[in-house]
């Protein structure tokens, strides 16, 4: 009989994907069942290397089908301090792969106390994509700074990879590629580089129906030298507030029965707030001491 | 007149949709996917001169005539005659105004093809219509609509009071039974004692008088929204019924929020405001991402 | 038919004025067929935090006992509870690692996060089947015709409710979405959690 400790290893995760529900998922489905969607960033995202640096932007709108289901996400995500990776394809994907190879780079520069090479990043998210043979659906923009300069790749979800000096990439990709054809030049400010990347993701938000509401933009100029534009321009507010107050009266919703628990001060502690600092000398007597 | 001319040009060439894997690969013939004419013309041309027509007929697995086989089997050109142009419609009925209204952007996927197609439609100084769905199909009803209005006005010297107009458009859709005109329809106007009816229908033509209706892509987001806030469901207390100006103003507030949530309506809104004095016509802007 | 509709639910969380609210239908269906009408989609994790499931039911209640089970692990390691933006984060790695043979559930979490200064702050979101987190600033739905709640919600919602204004339009917004739902309804459940107590309230609706 199982140990309560095997029981709560076996509950541990192991790390990496986990197949112990695809039997049953599989025989759901020949019962006609359909599979899900999960959502999806129909995204417009861009990159766009200048004199000093790389420009990335992004819109900020998650759809499942055609609802929107997130008005306001975040699609350039941090890789490391002079790294940055925009995402677009299935939103769960893109999140978790650039997380998954942001903490690797994160470990390798404890070991080897460098900075990260865009390329590293590059060859880390290629590797893992590929391996996946495009199930995970990711579509990525890579853009960063290291000791060789300036440095931008778009990656597709199978593990292709391109070094361009501006890409796009989503469903907005071809409307955003058509205002870098017409307006890229070499050597940009980083002015005229922000002006193109932000016109570029306003035609995916207003000519893509997968693309909408803000622009995002992040400007890495260098190790540490990282500006992230979070809401660069907020071009979709609600157009109308409704005149008539639409106030509920209290009493409108009719009421069957109704339970009131008291919540005891102090019961909820999420906070370390009382935590005590670690002690890095030996106590002279029982309990910590305080400076 | 270059286009009738074309299409009788086709006709004898390509006397089936079913297309042989050589034709299908653009090594002999036109195959109706690359040279052929799309929309209706297309589906003339896949049964002939036949005249009635059900759309199991456009998949050639089901035509009798001559199947080329090569290799592998017959192959099938599939020919979908529909398109969903997505947009909301909807309308609204008070004690002695309607209100029509419909947003007017036309798409289709991930494209914006107009940010300007408004989905309303005067009739006369009593009613108006809106419609969502397929836009090719919303046209073309509109017109035969219009026909059938005239014919009667002419024969019964009167305009067409608004329920006979449901009706109508419940026989003009019921009509294509097995072919069916894909738009969704919404009716709102001033019934014979100046009262406000809405009628709303599906595409073969089954209606119903209500008081509010939506129509299309933001359907399921703004009918409950009407239920709530115009019809006051669910309310064991219930507000006063909305005036006019506050229903023009609930309108606005419901396009918004569907603008919000579904890509498919957006850009503005083209609403007729029906009362006893006729039919004004108001737009207002929407997001336009 | 879809797995997320086979057993039909519908959920929303609101935030408030120092308060949030989450509310549930309470159906068990077999497609069509009703089972049910008690059925429990919104789940207690501590006092300042509710997790709501909608989609397959097994799942549903596979998933509150395996989240259950992982905020105890924690309270018992850490002496202290997690914070709403904590444990959904967990949820979001627990459905991830399914990535590839999901469970077919949406949670959305509502609840309160306590600063320092012993203040709370209203914290709502959500997932999709395999994990990806939104937070949004007002509400955050959930269930098979979720459009049928983002649309009352959009219109309805607004910020900074008192706990009772925020019950009227959560109820009011619950009850528009159900009715325009074939497999969903038959009994609505609210919680609104505020700092000093929980007020739970069944409402009355249409049971068809």
């Amino acid at each position: 009989m199982a140990s309560m400790n095997d029981v709560v290893q076996s509950l541990k995760p192991a790390g990496g994907f986990e197949f112990d529900l695809c039997a049953r998922n599989n025989m759901l489905k020949q019962m006609g069942l359909k599979a899900p969607k999960a959502t999806s960033t129909g995204t417009t995202i861009v990159g766009l290397v200048y004199k000093d640096g790389v420009v990335l932007g992004a819109d900020t709108r998650a759809t499942g089908d055609t609802t929107v289901e997130d008005k306001n996400c975040e699609k350039i995500h941090y890789i490391a301090p002079n790294v940055y990776c925009c995402g677009a394809g299935t939103a769960a994907d893109t999140e978790n792969t650039t997380a998954l190879i942001s903490s690797q780079l994160e470990l390798h520069r404890l070991a080897t106390g460098r900075h990260s090479r865009v390329v590293t990043a590059l060859t880390l998210l290629k590797r893992m994509l590929f391996r996946y043979q495009g199930h995970v659906s990711a579509a990525l923009v890579l853009g960063g700074v290291d000791l060789n300069g300036p440095h931008l790749y778009t990656i597709y979800p199978h593990g292709s990879t391109d070094e361009l000096p501006y890409v796009t990439m989503g469903s907005g990709s071809l409307a955003a590629m058509g205002v870098f054809e017409a307006g890229w030049k070499e050597n940009m400010s980083e002015d005229e580089a922000v002006d193109l990347v932000a016109a570029a993701i306003r035609a995916g938000i207003f000519n893509d129906l997968g693309s909408g509401s803000n622009v995002d933009v992040t400007i890495i100029r260098g190790v540490d030298d990282v500006e992230v534009r979070r809401g660069y321009q907020i071009l979709n507010p609600r157009p109308y507030a409704r005149v008539r107050p639409n106030d509920l009266t209290r009493g409108t919703t009719t009421i069957l029965s109704e339970t009131r628990t008291p919540i005891h001060a102090g019961h909820v502690e999420y906070t370390n707030e009382d935590a005590v600092d670690m002690e890095t000398s030996p106590v002279e007597s029982g309990g910590p001491s305080s400076s | 007149m270059a286009f009738p001319m074309q299409r009788e040009l086709y006709l004898p060439t390509v006397p089936t949709l079913t297309v042989s894997s050589q034709m299908h690969s653009g090594l002999s013939g036109p195959s109706l996917g690359s040279h052929g004419p799309s929309g209706p013309m297309a589906a003339r041309l896949a049964t002939g001169k036949q005249a009635p027509v059900a759309p199991s007929r456009f998949s050639a697995a089901s035509s009798s005539s001559a199947a080329v086989t090569v290799g592998s089997g017959p192959k099938t050109a599939a020919f979908s005659p529909y398109v969903l142009n997505g947009g909301t419609a909807l309308a609204l009925a008070g004690k002695d105004f309607c209100i029509v209204a419909g947003d007017t952007r036309m798409s289709a996927g991930y494209e914006i093809h107009t940010r300007n197609k408004p989905k309303t439609y005067r009739i006369n100084d009593k009613c108006s219509i809106a419609m969502a769905g397929m836009q090719a199909d919303a046209t073309n009803l509109i017109k035969m609509l219009r026909f059938r209005i005239a014919m009667y006005e002419r024969k019964m010297g009167k305009p067409m009071s608004t329920q006979s107009l449901a009706q109508l458009v419940s026989t003009t859709l019921y009509r294509r039974r097995f072919f069916p005109i894909y738009a969704f329809v919404v009716i709102g106007g001033l019934d014979e004692d100046g009262v406000g009816s809405v009628y709303g229908y599906d595409a073969v033509g089954s209606f119903e008088r209500s008081t509010c209706c939506v129509q299309g892509s933001g359907t399921s987001l703004l009918q409950p929204v009407l239920d709530n806030q115009f019809d006051f469901k669910n309310h064991s207390i219930k507000p006063d019924e909305l005036t006019l100006d506050e229903s023009i103003d609930l309108v606005k507030d419901v396009f918004v929020s569907a603008g919000e949530r579904d890509i498919y309506t957006g850009d503005s809104v083209e609403m007729h405001i029906i009362t006893a004095d006729g039919v004004r016509v108001e737009t207002f802007d929407l997001k336009r991402d | 038919m879809s797995i997320m509709t086979y057993n039909g639910a519908a959920i929303i969380a609101m935030k408030g004025k120092d308060c949030v609210a989450i509310a549930s239908d309470t159906r068990l269906g077999i497609q069509a067929m009703t089972v049910a009408t008690d059925f429990q989609k919104v789940f207690k994790i501590h006092d300042y935090l509710y997790l709501g499931m909608a989609g397959l039911a097994t799942d549903v209640q596979t998933l509150d006992a395996l989240f259950q089970f992982k905020h105890n692990m924690f309270a018992l390691r850490e002496n202290r509870n997690m914070s709403p933006s904590a444990f959904l984060a967990m949820v979001s790695s627990t459905l991830y690692s399914k990535r590839f043979g999901p469970y077919f559930v949406e949670p959305v979490v509502a609840g309160l996060t306590v600063k320092p200064d012993g203040s709370v702050e209203p914290y709502v979101g959500g997932t999709d089947l395999i994990g990806c987190i939104s937070s949004p600033d007002g509400f955050a739905v959930s269930g098979t015709m979720s459009e049928a709640l983002y649309g009352p919600c959009e219109s309805m919602y607004k910020p900074d409710l008192e706990p009772e204004d925020l019950f009227e339009t959560i109820s009011q917004c619950m009850l528009a979405g159900v009715d325009r739902d074939a497999v969903s309804g038959w009994g609505v459940v609210v919680h609104i959690i505020t700092k000093d107590e929980v007020i739970t309230r069944h409402l009355k609706n249409r049971m068809d």
